[in-house]
């Protein structure tokens, strides 16, 4: 497969991940989506930088995930608790229902759908401007980077939890990573990064766990 | 051994290994000011990149501590004029950890504290502006831990200081990729310059919390324990002021317009401004304390556009560096007094702490002290340099100068308004100490400091100023 072939999917993969994260009210889903969306960033910044690096900041990426998710299995739930979850009625979605985060102040679907078109508005009309500031960027790389970086913007805008917040950011991030991957291609800057990818899920699994844990 | 293994990694690897000894609290803190204070005496006293004959017995090696460390093809340079940031930054650590234990703080303050300081060490001695935004990034995250307390459920303010910091270090990378591209030969030149000035102005904007991106810190000041939060509000900002000074005199020399300094000052005098009418307003006293670290930063604001000159070295920048001193005092005495209403009073607001005064009198003296000095009150710590600072200011434009003091004022009306409601009792009180002895000695320490650094300013603001005009030179 080309590497611009990669890059297509690429976009595709990260627009698709980000718009179920926002949507989807399942952590389950939302940290397999993340670890999804590590796959397209990696396409997409393989295209300018080495597959070592580009591998490096994916596994970053999928340990962030690994670090959410054990996050928060390991809070303390009380078994009452856990049984209305897994007994709710049906007719409201059981997934969603299922081990839902309890966002409940969450916005409508549709809200959030529409918030996502006029991103996708936003960023469709802009990505051959941003192109043409970065040489070497590629639509498809601009779009992926623009796309993360809006959506990851409507999550931590609508969303304070600190498993969303983190995601949020991880996305911000990426999107980010994205654009800049086409200037600088040091091996420090492919280190940090995923220095940062792994800080950011450290500080969210701490903010999770932080209320259950033992004071002083 | 370099300067980069001496003042990054070993604190660094020492914050780590101090964690293991975190059951035993007052040794954790000891060490940590020990350490602190030794870094900051080496880096007074070692000359960096010139042999160092030790003696300890014939024969002992002559050392050099080597200036520069390449990582990963990036380097990290230490010279003579960095050696005085490094004084100021570990003596910060040092002076903020030795007032943890009576601020009753987490035993994770000293081993984070220390991290912190040695990821805003690397960022300042990082010669590419990507690796000190990225460095920045990961000083905050480490952050967290120290503002959010285990056993306390996460504070709002702390996810939205994360969410700030990193949205600021990823515009500040994408201004630096822009910058890199605009100034490559063969460019478009000036035109190409404006996504890069943006991005870059709003970047550092998100990180030092300039107004409209200010709120979180009045959130994270009244939801978390006071001290930390102190701590954050002074080094954060102050060490991100260095590396804006840097990366603005860096990118002048490559195009970015004369004006960005005057914009600098419009945001310098906005936050004093913001600043200000919050703390006038406000009827929470962890929400003032907020309050005042924006003025504060909007004053550090003001004084770097002070140094509006493409080269490096201007005479102002001396005010700059004498600001840091009654800054850190005021914070410190600040929130360590907080931290202890806060303990007796977790609630803060001012019909909550109604006649806490009478019960915790020497706090609430060095409170409002601390209040006062830093909206720069005669006869206290801030009033030489603030004056130095608006009279400069004045000379290039009164309107500014006017509405800075403005701002300052807002500050001085938040005390006199804490003082009233500190010392109104609902009920007939009688005055009484429930501070602890430690607690007692060191603010009624720190009320002398800020009453001896505002009555003898001619004992520091000549050595800061010293320090700022080597950290300005061309190193050697």
């Amino acid at each position: 497969m080309s590497l611009e072939l990669m890059a297509f999917f690429g976009a595709i993969l990260v627009t698709i991940t980000a718009c179920l994260m926002l949507i989807i009210d399942d952590w389950r889903l939302n940290v397999s989506l993340l670890a999804i969306q590590y796959v397209g960033v990696f396409a997409l910044i393989l295209q300018v930088w080495p597959l070592a690096m580009s591998i490096s900041h994916m596994v970053a990426g999928w340990i962030a995930g690994a670090v959410l998710g054990m996050a928060i299995l390991s809070l303390p739930q009380p078994v009452g608790e856990i049984k209305d979850i897994e007994q709710s009625e049906p007719s409201t979605g059981r997934l969603a229902r299922r081990l839902r985060l309890g966002s409940d102040r969450a916005p409508n679907v549709i809200f959030l759908l529409i918030s996502i078109f006029l991103v996708a508005l936003a960023v469709f009309s802009q990505t051959p401007r941003v192109s043409g500031w970065i040489p070497g960027l590629s639509l498809t790389q601009t779009w992926g980077g623009l796309i993360l970086i809006g959506i990851a913007l409507l999550h931590l805008g609508f969303y304070s939890q600190a498993l969303r917040v983190t995601i949020g950011l991880l996305s911000l991030f990426s999107g980010f990573l994205i654009l800049y991957s086409a200037i600088n291609i040091t091996t420090l800057a492919a280190a940090l990064s995923a220095t940062i990818a792994l800080g950011l899920a450290l500080s969210g699994a701490y903010l999770t766990l932080a209320p259950s844990m033992e004071p002083g | 051994m370099s300067a980069f293994t001496l003042w990054v990694l070993i604190p660094g690897v020492l914050a780590l290994s101090i964690y293991s000894l975190r059951r035993w609290e007052k040794t954790i803190h000891f060490t940590g000011i020990i350490f602190a204070l030794l870094l900051a005496w080496l880096a007074w006293q070692l000359p960096i990149g010139e042999p160092i004959s030790l003696r300890l017995w014939s024969g002992f090696p002559i050392y050099t501590i080597e200036p520069a460390q390449s990582i990963y093809g990036n380097r990290f340079i230490f010279n003579n004029s960095t050696q005085p940031v490094i004084i100021l930054l570990y003596v910060c650590a040092a002076f903020w950890i030795g007032g943890a234990i009576p601020a009753r703080t987490h035993r994770l303050f000293t081993p984070l504290c220390l991290m912190i300081t040695a990821l805003l060490t690397a960022a300042l001695a990082a010669d590419a502006v990507s690796s000190s935004a990225m460095l920045l990034a990961l000083a905050s995250m480490v952050s967290v831990p120290l503002l959010s307390a285990p056993g306390r459920p996460a504070a709002r303010g702390v996810t939205r200081f994360l969410i700030f910091q990193l949205a600021g270090v990823c515009l500040i990378l994408l201004a630096d990729a822009l910058f890199s591209i605009a100034t490559r030969p063969g460019g478009e030149g000036q035109s190409d310059l404006v996504p890069s000035i943006l991005s870059l102005a709003l970047g550092f904007a998100m990180i030092l919390a300039v107004t409209p991106f200010h709120t979180w810190l009045p959130m994270l000041a009244e939801e978390v324990n006071p001290y930390p939060a102190g701590f954050i509000f002074f080094l954060l900002p102050n060490t991100v002021g260095l590396i804006a000074l840097e990366v603005l005199s860096r990118y002048s020399l490559v195009g970015l317009p004369p004006s960005t300094f005057t914009a600098v000052q419009y945001a310098g005098v906005l936050m004093t401004l913001a600043g200000g009418f919050g703390a006038a307003f406000d009827r929470h006293l962890g929400r003032l304390l907020g309050f005042a670290a924006v003025t504060q930063i909007g004053m550090t604001l003001l004084a770097i556009s002070l140094n509006d000159q493409p080269v490096r070295t201007t005479e102002q920048i001396g005010i700059y560096f004498s600001l840091l001193a009654p800054q850190a005092i005021g914070l410190a005495i600040w929130s360590l007094a907080l931290s202890i209403f806060k303990h007796y009073h977790p609630e803060l607001s001012f019909s909550a702490i109604r006649g806490a005064a009478y019960r915790l009198p020497i706090a609430g003296l060095t409170m409002v002290m601390a209040n006062f000095s830093l909206a720069g009150l005669p006869l206290l710590a801030s009033f030489p340099v603030n004056v130095a600072l608006w009279s400069t200011l004045s000379q290039r434009s009164l309107t500014i100068a006017w509405l800075s003091l403005v701002g300052c004022s807002g500050v001085l009306i938040a005390g006199l308004r804490s003082l009233s409601a500190l010392v109104t009792s609902p009920d007939e009180a009688h005055w009484h100490i429930s501070e602890t002895r430690v607690q007692v000695v060191l603010l009624l320490a720190g009320a002398g400091l800020l009453l001896f650094t505002g009555l003898f300013p001619q004992l520091y603001m000549p050595q800061l100023t010293n320090l700022a005009i080597i950290f300005t030179s061309p190193s050697p």
